[in-house]
């Protein structure tokens, strides 16, 4: 009874965005032409919001219901892959993890839903953006709530399916797109990754008698701790191979690098799927096999690893971003790499419980970034800014509550689950405690890369908000070309092969309003600014209100390592914090320093070099495009002329041949078809009859 | 005072040939008050038709196996099937026809209810294993084809076509009337019942007589199913009928004819030994000649012809496997000629796109830049020739590896061997298709009509079908096997 | 259904049924026999006196004029064959009225329907064959105006049979 009454209210939580998803794609343009843009804006948003803010209610209450004390729940509701050795039925799980997840996927969703109603509403395209934004937060949903890998893959699949029409939304500017096919495919090797992974857990767990054949289902899996246990190594395999699939579509190291050209999306985009939801699914995803990761301290010390090293990237590579939304990519990555930081610390509860205060201040500095810049003309450097806060006063002061929220300042969200990973990592015992200790090394990587966060949010807050003049007043025309100061320079690359060959150039000249001298910013309407509100109110609160509390009610769900308590952890993360962002404001008090002007001669080396990404991306995107090339060249001239064209086209010839030969019976005429008929009656009876005496 | 027997009489059973009949007769006195020009009533009436019996045949889908009419109708699982799938192609041709009709101004009103008839006749002949009644429902079903075939008379070819189809299949009615009168002869019955038991009772010369008309009604199929070598009619009928009479022909007369050729070899299973090897060299002979044939083709319609030709080729190995061990039932058999009969028509679909100004336009090079004009119809040729490759995820791929399977476990290695080449070469031509829709560009700007809502919806409904049946086979398999 | 031996199996297999048509072959034998004695004959011994007054089709009669392989019109079978259907048509009807009087009354029952059927088939296809205008000798006068209209002079170019070009 229970469970048919979470079969509800599970229905619903995943129906209404994928009702409204249908309602968008279907109706929208109907309705743009019989009610006019303005009408259908209004309506049309409405209810987009409301495709999220339904479930958001009815997680609520289903979280009511479910107490805070209750065991996971499995909801089933139709069966799907049904063979006679395994399935994977859609089934649903209800527990504090999941519940966790959609609170801040459907709740911050709905917030901004709410502010892209007012940040897109010039856009032609209003339908169809809200049309992938609903689809987003189906997969999305799904994602969370499955109850098994199988189903989990294809919520998995379908946020990347959103994240790529998203980021290529503007498609018809070329870049955009290109954006979109990377993010596209570089996702593509981490969900390689992942499907492997999944083949390996399938072929670890079919090959054990099990009475259950739902053998990829959550529950089933926990109880195969046994099994787990036999076979360490292939544990570990597994474990590596999901979080290849976690790294791509988390963006940590090695496939970091679409993120940040993710930001070719509009900005809500950027601050949902971007920073908020998204790219956490990863640390879900390792939340999740928390009972699998725990047997792997292989596994873990290079998740804790490879999350410090991205942390610390991340951080120095934002010094050398002049694009607003850049410098919060390369935050996002880097606080990502802090809950990977956790996860390989055997603290998954408080990787999740940095997932959930990131989402408030992420979503909100994103907002907030993208309130500026829809006050700026739709220009997104930082150098033609300053001196805002007099302009933006409400935005400013969200900033300024996330700003401190993300540098780990007390009593802001991000101080609390800051510390606790921080502490999880430097006194974890994930390896037992003896010989060089990966994982405490990533502790104290990650320490320095909050001093480094204070720093380039500082650095951030005050180029925009703060300093002394209000630069854009002395702007020349010459200079707002320059919006991308630091070209990227794979494009060129991958261009030359035609592989993102889209439509041509085209920019619209009313998105292509420019910043001038003259333009005086204004603050953003009620609909956009009251989603920042609450967003700051939540970047306050969630900390001291949820800390140790959601770690202790996530225990049910996920497992976590014991780790040693550290006294000087928290007195060291404010620290490193204040120390960050003093020394932020030491350097740009004045606000632009001419080392980092509009001439990037004067810039320092070390800068440049970090604005580069320290030629990594370029590396890797030109390098495999060229070995591709290169593959490609080789298969085409030697592959294609020998194989396709000596072997295969020389029997393609005779094949021909014969068929040329048989068609010259092919003669057209009916009399000549009765005789082949003819021919054919005598041959079959003839060799009935033959058979029947037993030969001639 | 007489006492005449009275046939038990199954209305059920008769119903969707019934209906479809009456609708026919309905199509025809709206021809009758010759509403000037416009065909849409005849044309919704068939459709009315075409889903009253669907009903009628969905109602009383898998209640056993029911003889009726003096045994004349059998009313079983796999003739319900055939009616179900016959139902579904002459829906999907009635769904393309008027756009293509009027285009080539084509006004004859009769060809509605000649569908009908044709249908109905092709589910008399899937739900009989009375000879006599297979006889019947082929002639209803070829004797409306002739006219359909022949329907476009300002024009050679289909006129043509419709002659050497006449000239041919009354040629080879013959052999199978014959075989009849022979199978007659030996057992005194016209139904395929009686032919287990003589033959097993029999004497020497009964087993001749048997084997004879056996022979020669497998020509007579032979003939309506395109195997080589009583074939060569295909290619030029095909093409010079119209594209939507060819779209119907090339499923529905395979569907019926094949579910008349499965009860056939079912009864003369236990004379195997004699005619596995004749039956064997003809399958051969058609995979490997009809791909063969293909691969020289300039003209879609003549290709899709070949290929309709190899495909009746696989699905004979199926018989066989069928004759071979009897466990193997209809299901695969069925299952291929449902996804054959939606990527076939699926794919004539398109192609009646073409036409225009009255003109067929079928040569390969027609379908360049199918691509740009009509992105969904090309996208949705690319799938039906995927699918006839036997490709995965597409239907024919289950289709084929079902036969494959069969083919094995019956032990008929070499006839399975002989499937997967004929499929490779299947491969060159079907993508040569496929290449000239996307890749080639146009010499001259074509002409294209748009595409109106009746063929957008049928072929877009023959790809989801292709793809939703390969999705979900294993439901279908058990629906089939019920 | 039978089950076990067939009539003619009963009767004594196939020699004694060849032998009850042994008359009727040396019959056809003796026919074919003389006929060609006969041909044979006068072609050997006849005189051959060959003028072409003699050659001519009819050696007292009209003069031929023309080929006599000529086309005749299709529309001469066409109201040939409408004219034996509906005839023979009615023949099926004689078997069954013969008994319908004396049958019993599920039979009647039965067989009425069948009738009924068969007969608004026959009606309804008589109406047709007359609106079409296909016993009409010049349809153009009969059949609608818009299958008339479409049709052109054949093309050279289309008088190729299919598949000879292919």
């Amino acid at each position: 009874m229970r469970t048919t009454y979470f079969q509800q209210d599970v229905l619903l939580i995943i129906l209404c965005p994928i009702v409204g998803f249908l309602i968008q794609a279907f109706l929208g343009g109907i309705a743009k032409k019989k009610l006019g843009p303005s009408s259908t804006r209004n309506l049309f948003g409405f209810m987009a919001v409301l495709a999220v803010a339904v479930p958001f209610v009815v997680t609520l209450r289903v979280l009511t219901n479910f107490g805070p004390v209750s065991s996971p729940l499995v909801v089933p509701l139709a069966p799907w892959i049904d063979l006679n050795s395994f399935r994977a039925p859609f089934e649903f799980l209800i527990d504090p993890l999941s519940l966790t997840m959609l609170l801040v996927i459907t709740g911050i969703g709905s917030l901004i839903h709410l502010y892209a109603i007012g940040y897109m509403a010039k856009d032609k395209d209003f339908t169809r953006f809200f049309t992938y934004m609903n689809l987003f937060i189906a997969a999305m949903t799904i994602l969370v709530l499955a109850n098994n890998l199988v189903l989990l893959f294809v919520g998995w699949e379908g946020v990347g399916l959103c994240s790529y029409l998203l980021i290529g939304f503007w498609y018809k500017d070329k870049a955009n797109t290109i954006a979109a096919n990377k993010a596209f495919i570089v996702n593509r090797i981490g969900d390689f990754g992942f499907m492997i992974g999944l083949f390996l857990l399938y072929c670890l767990m079919s090959s054990k008698a099990h009475r259950h054949t739902r053998f990829l289902s959550y529950d089933v899996l926990r109880t195969s701790i046994e099994t787990f246990h036999n076979h360490p190594a292939i544990v570990t395999g597994i474990c590596l191979l999901l979080f290849v699939g976690a790294c791509g579509k988390s963006a940590q190291f090695p496939l970091y690098f679409w993120l940040p050209d993710a930001m070719a999306g509009p900005t809500p985009v950027s601050a949902l799927i971007h920073a908020a939801t998204m790219v956490t699914a990863g640390v879900f995803l390792l939340n999740r096999l928390s009972f699998l990761f725990v047997f792997s301290p292989v596994a873990c010390g290079v998740v804790a690893i490879v999350g410090a090293f991205t942390a610390l990237f991340a951080a120095v590579i934002a010094f050398g971003q002049t694009d607003i939304k850049k410098v919060l990519a390369y935050s996002t990555v880097s606080q990502l790499g802090f809950m990977f930081v956790a996860c390989g610390a055997g603290g998954f509860s408080a990787g999740i419980f940095h997932v959930v205060t990131h989402a408030f201040f992420k979503a909100l500095l994103f907002l907030g970034s993208g309130a500026v810049i829809y006050a700026m003309a739709h220009n997104q450097d930082m150098r033609n800014y300053g001196k805002l806060s007099k302009y933006l006063p409400i935005t400013f002061i969200c900033m300024l509550i996330a700003f401190l929220a993300i540098s780990g300042i007390p009593p802001f969200a991000g101080f609390y689950s800051k510390e606790a990973i921080i502490g999880d990592a430097i006194g974890n015992q994930v390896f037992g405690g003896s010989g060089i200790n990966l994982v405490t090394v990533a502790g104290y990587t990650a320490l320095f890369a909050a001093l480094l966060t204070g720093f380039y949010m500082a650095r951030l807050t005050w180029l925009t908000f703060l300093g002394k003049e209000e630069r854009w007043r002395s702007i020349s025309t010459d200079h707002s070309h320059h919006a991308e100061a630091v070209p990227t320079p794979a494009l060129e690359v991958q261009d030359a092969f035609g592989f993102f060959a889209s439509e041509p150039l085209q920019l619209e000249e009313e998105d292509h309003e420019e910043l001038t001298a003259d333009h005086n910013p204004k603050e953003v309407p009620l609909i956009m600014s009251l989603p920042l509100v609450v967003l700051a109110i939540g970047s306050i609160a969630a900390g001291f209100l949820l800390n140790g509390k959601l770690v202790n009610w996530l225990q049910e769900s996920v497992q976590t390592l014991p780790f040693h308590e550290v006294s000087w952890v928290t007195p060291a993360g404010i620290t490193a914090g204040v120390l960050g962002i003093l020394v932020g404001i030491a350097v740009y008090f004045q606000g632009l320093p001419q080392k980092e002007g509009w001439d990037i001669g004067k810039w320092s080396r070390f800068r440049v070099w970090a604005g580069s990404q320290f030629g990594y991306d370029k590396a890797v995107t030109g390098g495999a495009c060229a070995s591709g090339n290169d593959i490609a060249n080789f298969l085409s001239s030697q592959f294609e002329r020998w194989i396709i064209e000596g072997v295969l086209g020389g029997i393609a010839r005779t094949a021909k041949r014969i068929g040329d030969l048989i068609k010259t019976t092919q003669t057209g005429f009916a009399r000549l078809y009765a005789a082949v008929i003819l021919c054919g009656v005598i041959g079959l009876v003839g060799w009935i009859f033959i058979s029947v005496r037993g030969g001639f | 005072m007489y006492y005449p027997p009275v046939p038990t009489v199954d209305p059920l059973a008769l119903g969707p040939v019934g209906i479809l009949s009456l609708f026919g007769v309905l199509g025809l006195v709206v021809e009758l008050l010759r509403p000037k020009g416009k065909n849409g009533t005849i044309m919704l009436i068939s459709l009315v038709g075409l889903a009253a019996s669907a009903i009628a045949l969905i109602s009383d889908f898998g209640a056993g196996t029911v003889r009726s009419f003096g045994q004349m109708e059998l009313h079983d699982h796999l003739g319900s099937i055939s009616e179900l799938i016959l139902l579904v192609v002459a829906t999907i041709t009635v769904l393309i026809s008027e756009p293509y009709l009027k285009e080539k101004k084509i006004a004859f009103g009769e060809f509605y209810p000649l569908l009908l008839w044709s249908t109905a006749g092709a589910m008399i002949m899937s739900t009989s294993s009375n000879l006599l009644m297979i006889f019947l429902g082929l002639e209803v079903l070829s004797i409306s084809l002739y006219v359909l075939c022949g329907i476009s008379r300002s024009e050679e070819k289909s006129e043509e076509s419709a002659a050497k189809y006449f000239l041919l299949g009354a040629f080879s009615s013959g052999f199978l009337l014959y075989g009849i009168a022979l199978i007659f002869g030996a057992t005194g019955h016209f139904d395929l019942l009686s032919v287990t038991s003589v033959w097993a009772n029999g004497s020497a010369s009964s087993h001749n007589l048997l084997l004879g008309g056996f022979g020669l009604i497998v020509v007579g199929l032979c003939f309506k199913t395109g195997m080589i070598p009583f074939h060569q009619w295909t290619p030029d009928v095909y093409q010079g009928a119209p594209t939507n009479v060819t779209a119907f022909m090339s499923a529905a007369a395979k569907v019926a004819a094949f579910a008349a050729f499965w009860r056939l070899i079912s009864a003369f299973a236990p004379s195997l030994q004699y005619w596995l090897a004749p039956l064997s060299a003809i399958a051969v002979l058609t995979i490997l000649g009809g791909n063969l044939l293909a691969l020289v083709q300039t003209d879609v319609k003549r290709i899709l012809a070949y290929s309709s030709i190899s495909h009746a080729g696989y699905i004979l190995v199926d018989l066989l496997a069928h004759a071979k061990d009897p466990s193997i039932n209809y299901v695969s058999m069925e299952f291929y000629l449902l996804s054959y009969a939606l990527m076939t028509v699926g794919a004539f679909a398109v192609l009646s796109l073409l036409a225009a100004r009255g003109k067929e336009v079928t040569k390969l090079s027609d379908l360049n830049g199918l691509w740009k004009r009509n992105p969904i119809a090309a996208v949705a040729l690319v799938a039906f020739m995927m699918s006839l490759v036997g490709l995965p995820p597409f239907a024919g791929f289950f289709g084929k590896v079902l036969i494959f399977s069969d083919a094995v476990k019956a032990g008929l290695v070499p006839l399975a061997a002989v499937l997967a080449v004929g499929s490779v070469i299947s491969a060159a031509y079907y993508l040569a298709i496929a290449k000239a829709a996307f890749v080639d560009e146009p010499n001259e700007s074509p002409v294209q009509r748009p595409a109106t809502l009746g063929p957008q919806t049928a072929f877009v409904l023959c790809m989801i079908g292709v793809i939703a049946i390969s999705v979900f086979i294993s439901p279908i398999q058990s629906f089939f096997q019920r | 259904m039978i089950v076990g031996k067939t009539l003619r199996e009963e009767q004594g297999m196939m020699p004694k049924v060849f032998g009850q048509y042994v008359g009727i072959l040396a019959m056809l034998l003796i026919a074919v026999i003389i006929g060609a004695v006969m041909v044979t004959g006068s072609w050997l011994f006849g005189p051959k006196k060959v003028s072409s007054y003699k050659n001519a089709a009819y050696e007292c009669g009209v003069e031929p004029v023309g080929n006599a392989r000529e086309r005749f019109p299709i529309k001469f079978y066409l109201v040939g064959i409408l004219f034996i259907l509906f005839d023979i048509e009615v023949i099926f009807l004689w078997s069954w009225i013969s008994i319908f009087k004396h049958a019993t009354p599920a039979f009647q029952k039965f067989t009425f329907f069948e009738f009924i059927t068969y007969m608004s088939t026959w009606i309804i296809s008589y109406l047709y064959v007359i609106r079409v205008g296909a016993i009409d000798w010049d349809e153009t006068v009969s059949l609608d105006s818009s299958k008339l209209t479409h049709m052109s002079p054949i093309q050279e170019s289309e008088l190729e049979p299919i598949g000879v070009t292919n």
